[in-house]
């Protein structure tokens, strides 16, 4: 069997339906560009823009005849080319489908300044077939483009329709003239629609077409929205529009594609009993994992001999049976829900199984049950409170890809109803780890007792949850020599040189994700870090806590805050001095800024110092709690990270 | 964040034989002890071709054979493998499988997909990804395939060397005895590769073998692997059917003679289109080396870079008029409309010239194959000195050629015959850059202005990565550009000049302030006038194994003036100093000149490719550099 996705094997769900329709007639069968080339009047305002989306129509047309279910797609787009870049990201053309899908007509022409006409030549498009992926690709480089040019395609695609979620982005890099979107379907059956980022509102029209509804959607004039700005989710503030099928007035089916109903047939196909050839090897499996009574370290044991032992790859052949996944040592997206879910049922492992998106593409959205947003896969534990994402083989319990969590998932849990286990769905939070396990410190020693013009700088580093597992697993993939490579650039960051006297690690390595903080010990010449000037030695003490981010020119902020994940640091700098040095400038190291959002301290660089006897002792703690922070309050975030920033700039004056 | 990609298997040219006995093979726990830092071990990397003739004519197959073992449980994950074939090298068979204990395994996922180049658009070169299942520490993967050389002056190059360690590296050719064929071996400067010549069956066989080969390692400012890694160029000589004796390759005159297949029917036809096109391109020219340029930046301006190469696309220029047309084309093509263009300009000294790029290591005399060059440019003659054209690059300016092949042997196609001339590397002085900058201390923030100007390479570079980048993004470039001191660095406002004309320098002048910069102490203030400190990454590695290659050359210069403010005078100045060697100069002088304190910072870079035996010298003058950066000069309140 071909690979295939989970959610379409589960749940691809004709519209079956009586009807005189055909389904290979649709209403823009004849729908073409205008034959008329006319000058085009950009607006004085994106004059100087230098690219311009002229039009953009895309219509979807749902088509039934009988069990006989097509989509077809047309997109239709006009751009005002201005720039010489322009031509480079627009003259080369490709459609992306599906193996089964296939393209009904592709046009493409240019038209230039002095009203000349090139058209495509059907013989130059070229054909792509990606086995692997299951993607056929249609693609071609337009002629004659030159700045002040048009380029218009369309392209009518007959697809499989998508009728559990779809999700329609109206905004871009570039303005938007004018921009609709039209979704046609058979008038037995009925959409959900939501339009997101303040995008138009759809206007339904039941007479146009016979027996056909029309949903339009208009928009005219969208700004660009740049992509251009950190520690931002571009993508889940641009205008969009989602629709899925609701409702079929013919069989009276009502809410088609819910939540619910996903959580049942999941629960049902992964949680039935296995085949005796499977379940013993399962259980044979299971005994090969080392048993700790510890719940987390457990499920920790479990991650870790899948992983090391049972690929994952989307796109590996499905298996018949579990006995045939554990043999072959290959699980794709269906198999290694199977193989997680039968090995926790063996193990007595109370866990429900979460479905969720990647925020940074698609952000799930609970009131809108769209299957698009079912598309990764993790798993919660109640007892522990804790996840594992059974896909990525760098990560282990209790940490799983950032880009996962922070937002709500559909979580599927048995519940017992007259003896009978039912999967039941729940829409909740997915927790990430917060600074209690993403925290780094740092152990800082400049001993200037030897010799005031080369301070030897002892650092001890230790990166917890995610910042150390932009560490840990390099070890494991890399080779000694590459692996190397990747520490040495790592501390350059600190030592602001090439060379140090010695840099050792502890904790890396798989074995120590999720379990313990990555170390990182460096022993280092300071001399590059202080200058002499006349009889005084400047120390630039600052920059051995490594670069910073900083926000310092950043003054329109357009898109709120949004970071990774949440993150702290404590670090320690001891500085040793000889008899008789005096320093200056230590009142730098005061610093104070915090941040609250909704009562709450959620972010804070605070730093202070404590001199002694030949000895200064400076502690700062910084803490972002959170993930996301208010447009509004930007200033405050900004003198937070440039607090830190700022840090990095303090030199203090050695004098003998 | 995908560690795997890593692993960025520098699928170098994946290649071959057929080892049908079994050769000593060693058990897991030996490999692991042999190679702990590894995940895999390649076993046996062989290829064996097969020269022969048949139906008069003469054919090249050739066979690979692979076998791997996995070493680790984190070596699981690399369980794909690929090979490619197109039109002019066909597929005819291929198999894979697992073998674990002695059991074997057939590999039965397998995709074809299109073997993707980011730099060339369409090449139909196709790709065969095998599947490996049932992946354990200690299983093989094995895999070997069969294909077919449509052209026997095309065959590839065979490599010694893989980004895993391998034990076992094997070339092997047979011919028939009507075959001569040449090769030549490259960087095996101990001579470890083992060669020998046998005969059986009246066919001579010749052998490489090279054995226990460390992985690659990736070093960044490379010239490239092929300057580094051991291997062999094979070639056909000639061979003789029916008593004949057919030329293949061997010297330049055979190379060219073979090249003149592609180039010798091209832009016969007039084009009136491009024709009238030139005609108005040329119109206000005054000078023949003026119509030049003005061909030269007119196919610059107007013909974009996309590259099809499919089969002999990849050898053969299209017609000028259909580059014309299309408004693209790959560096052919732009070398075809040129010397199309000059021809109805009604110059005859505008040749098609094919070179190869600095990652090829050979000249035209060492290796006269197709291997020698993948480029190709137009040159022009003026008088005894030739321009060279390469329009691929948008930028760089009529006069100098590309960056990446200076230092380059051209092959120009001057009428009718030959010449091999070198592209010269272009002096620092060319791609000067110079910073003219003056501050000012305002409220403990140096505040300021500054003229930067950039030439040659420098300003082609800067102008192509900046592109049509507008808005935020634009500022942001350009402030990441003229950043001084800190990150602190505010650019208040700027301005650039001359960004159209290739012939003239790109300025950017600016208005800043850095905040927390200087460091005012009582009655002191130190200010380090080094703000640009772009020298002081690039210390050479001790274990460095590849040479250290610039792009380019470049001679930087920064005049920095700062005002003492009033009431203030200087209370010391650091020393000057001045380095000159055979790989650089530098001098950075101080001097009070009325109110104010002047600096002047110059390094003039004079060597494009260190040798190892250069760079002790050059990490000497990094290091003065280095601490020159670290001098502050103190102003005090009078």
């Amino acid at each position: 069997m071909k690979n295939t996705f989970l959610k379409t094997i589960l749940f691809f769900v004709f519209i079956s339906m009586s009807t005189t329709l055909s389904a290979q007639d649709y209403t823009f069968k004849n729908y073409d560009w205008e034959s008329k080339t006319g000058a085009v009047d950009i607006p004085e305002k994106y004059k100087n823009e230098t690219e311009i989306i002229l039009d953009r129509h895309i219509k979807v047309e749902i088509n039934a005849d009988g069990k006989d279910v097509a989509q077809f797609y047309l997109y239709h787009e006009k751009i005002y080319i201005n720039s010489d870049d322009a031509i480079e990201r627009n003259n080369r053309i490709y459609i992306p489908f599906n193996m089964n899908e296939s393209v009904i007509e592709t046009k493409a022409r240019v038209i230039l300044k002095n009203g000349k006409v090139i058209k495509l030549d059907k013989k130059d498009i070229k054909e792509e077939v990606d086995e692997e992926r299951g993607l056929k690709l249609n693609y071609f480089a337009l002629t004659g483009i030159e700045k002040g040019a048009i380029i218009e395609q369309l392209f009518v695609i007959k697809e499989i329709p998508e009728l559990d979620g779809k999700t329609i982005k109206m905004q871009e890099e570039y303005p938007i003239l004018n921009s609709s979107f039209e979704l046609v379907y058979p008038n037995f059956v009925n959409f959900k629609t939501k339009c997101y980022n303040s995008l138009a509102e759809p206007v339904i029209d039941e007479k146009k077409f016979d027996k056909k509804t029309l949903l339009t959607i208009t928009e005219k004039e969208i700004p660009a929205l740049h992509d251009d700005e950190k520690y931002a989710n571009w993508n889940a503030h641009l205008k969009m529009f989602r629709y899925k099928l609701y409702e079929n007035y013919n069989n009276g089916a009502k809410n088609i594609y819910n939540y619910k109903k996903f959580a049942t047939n999941i629960y049902e196909r992964f949680n039935g009993e296995l085949d005796k050839k499977s379940q013993k090897a399962v259980d044979d499996f299971c005994k090969t994992i080392p048993t700790s009574n510890d719940p987390q370290e457990m499920i920790w044991n479990i991650e870790n001999k899948i992983k090391k032992t049972i690929p994952y790859n989307r796109y590996f052949d499905t298996k018949e049976t579990l006995a045939e996944v554990i043999k072959s040592k290959q699980a794709n997206q269906s198999d290694i829900l199977s193989l997680y879910i039968a090995v926790f049922r063996t193990l007595n492992i109370e866990s429900n199984t979460v479905f969720t998106s990647n925020r940074y593409k698609s952000i799930f959205d609970g009131e809108f049950e769209s299957y698009e947003t079912l598309s990764d896969i993790l798993f919660y534990f109640p007892a522990i409170d804790k996840y594992l994402c059974p896909t990525e083989i760098e990560y282990r319990i209790p940490l799983i890809p950032n880009y996962l969590a922070n937002q709500d998932g559909l979580f599927i849990k048995p519940k017992e109803f007259g003896g009978v286990k039912m999967g039941i769905g729940e829409i909740k939070f997915i927790q990430i780890p917060g600074t209690d396990i993403t925290h780094d410190v740092m152990e800082i020693t400049v001993d200037f007792t030897q010799d005031l013009q080369n301070p030897i700088i002892k650092s001890k580093m230790s990166y917890g949850g995610y910042s150390g597992i932009n560490f840990q697993p390099i070890k494991d993939f890399a080779d000694a020599d590459q692996y190397k490579e990747v520490l040495k650039s790592v501390a350059e960051n600190y030592t602001s040189q090439k060379e140090y006297k010695s840099l050792t690690t502890e904790n890396d390595g798989l074995d120590y994700v999720g379990k313990k903080p990555f170390i990182m010990n460096l022993e280092y010449e300071g001399k590059d870090l202080v200058q002499k000037a006349g009889d005084s030695y400047l120390f630039s003490v600052g920059k051995i806590i490594g670069a910073q981010m900083e926000f310092y020119q950043e003054t329109k902020r357009v898109l709120p805050v949004e970071i990774d994940y949440p993150h702290s640091y404590f670090r320690t700098i001891k500085i040793l001095l000889p008899e008789g040095v005096t320093v200056k400038n230590l009142e730098k190291f005061n610093l104070n800024f915090k941040m609250d959002v909704g009562g709450k301290t959620e972010a804070v660089f605070v730093s202070s110092y404590k001199s002694g006897k030949n000895e200064i002792t400076v502690e700062n703690t910084e803490y972002y709690k959170i993930m996301n922070y208010p447009l509004e309050q930007f200033e405050e975030y900004k003198a937070v990270i440039n607090a830190a920033a700022d840090f990095n700039k303090i030199v203090i004056i050695l004098n003998k | 964040m995908n560690y795997l990609k890593l692993l960025s298997k520098n699928c170098i040219l994946v290649t071959f034989f057929l080892s049908l006995t079994a050769l000593s093979q060693g058990t897991l726990q030996e490999y692991k002890s042999t190679f702990p830092d590894y995940n895999e071990v390649i076993i046996n990397d062989n290829t064996s071709y097969d020269f022969f003739i048949k139906d008069k004519k003469l054919n090249v197959t050739e066979n690979s054979y692979n076998e791997s073992m996995i070493l680790t449980e984190n070596g699981i994950n690399n369980n794909s493998e690929s090979f490619t074939y197109s039109e002019l090298v066909k597929l005819l068979e291929y198999e894979a499988e697992t073998v674990i204990n002695n059991k074997r395994i057939k590999v039965t996922q397998t995709n074809e997909k299109e073997s993707r180049d980011d730099a060339i658009f369409y090449n139909g070169v196709k790709e065969r990804q095998l599947i490996f299942p049932n992946l354990e520490a200690g299983a093989k993967k094995i895999y070997q395939y069969k294909r077919e050389y449509v052209d026997y002056h095309l065959l590839h190059k065979y490599i010694f060397g893989n980004s895993f360690p391998i034990l076992n590296s094997t070339l092997e050719i047979k011919t028939d005895k009507e075959i001569n064929i040449g090769y030549k071996i490259f960087n095996d400067p101990n001579n470890s590769i083992e060669f020998s010549k046998t005969e059986k069956k009246g066919k001579n066989i010749y052998k490489w073998t090279l054995k226990n080969i460390k992985p690659l390692k990736y070093e960044s400012f490379s010239p490239g692997f092929l300057h580094i890694v051991p291997h062999i160029d094979i070639y056909i000589k000639d061979y003789t059917v029916n008593d004949k004796k057919v030329e293949v390759l061997e010297d330049v005159d055979k190379l060219f003679n073979y090249y003149q297949n592609f180039v010798k029917d091209l832009n016969k036809e007039e084009d009136k289109e491009l024709k009238e096109i030139t005609e108005s391109v040329i119109a206000n020219a005054k000078t023949e080396e003026e119509k030049v340029k003005n061909i030269f930046y007119w196919v610059k301006d107007n013909i974009k870079y996309v590259a099809f190469e499919n089969g002999y696309e990849g050898f053969k220029p299209r017609e000028g008029s259909l580059v014309c047309n299309r408004k693209f084309g790959d560096c052919k093509d732009m070398a075809s409309i040129i010397t199309s263009m000059a021809k109805y300009a009604g110059l005859k000294n505008v040749y098609l010239t094919w070179i190869g790029t600095r990652e090829i290591p050979y000249s035209y005399n060492e290796l006269a194959t197709p291997a020698v060059d993948n480029h190709m440019i137009a040159a022009y003659k003026k008088g005894n000195e030739y321009i060279f054209l390469d329009a691929t690059d948008k930028e760089t300016r009529y006069g100098i050629p590309t960056a990446f092949i200076q230092g380059k042997e051209a092959l120009i196609n001057e009428d009718g015959g030959y010449k091999i001339v070198e592209v010269p590397v272009i002096s620092g002085e060319t791609n000067a850059v110079t910073d003219h900058v003056k501050f000012k201390i305002e409220n403990e923030k140096l505040v300021g202005s500054g003229s930067l100007v950039f030439k040659g390479y420098n300003r082609s570079n800067l102008l192509s990565q900046l592109g049509d980048a507008a808005n935020k993004k634009r500022f942001e470039y350009i402030k990441s550009i003229v950043v001084k001191g800190n990150n602190k660095f505010k650019l208040l406002e700027y301005t650039e000049e001359n960004i159209k004309d290739r012939d003239l320098p790109y300025i950017i002048n600016y208005k800043f302030d850095i905040d927390s910069y200087i460091i005012k102490i009582d009655k002191d203030i130190y200010v380090n006038l080094n703000v640009d400190t772009n020298f002081d990454q690039l210390v050479i590695e001790k274990d460095r194994i590849s040479k250290f290659e610039l792009d380019f050359l470049t001679a930087s210069q920064g005049t920095y003036e700062l005002e003492i403010p009033q009431n203030y005078s200087v209370k010391f100045l650091p020393k000057d100093l001045t380095i000159d060697n055979e790989l650089l100069s530098g001098s950075f002088k101080y001097e009070t000149k009325d109110n104010k304190v002047i600096y002047v910072a110059k390094i003039n870079q004079k060597k494009i490719l260190l040798d190892k035996g250069d760079f002790e010298l050059w990490n000497e003058s990094i290091k003065k550099i280095k601490t020159n950066y670290g001098e502050t000069i103190i102003i005090t309140q009078k």
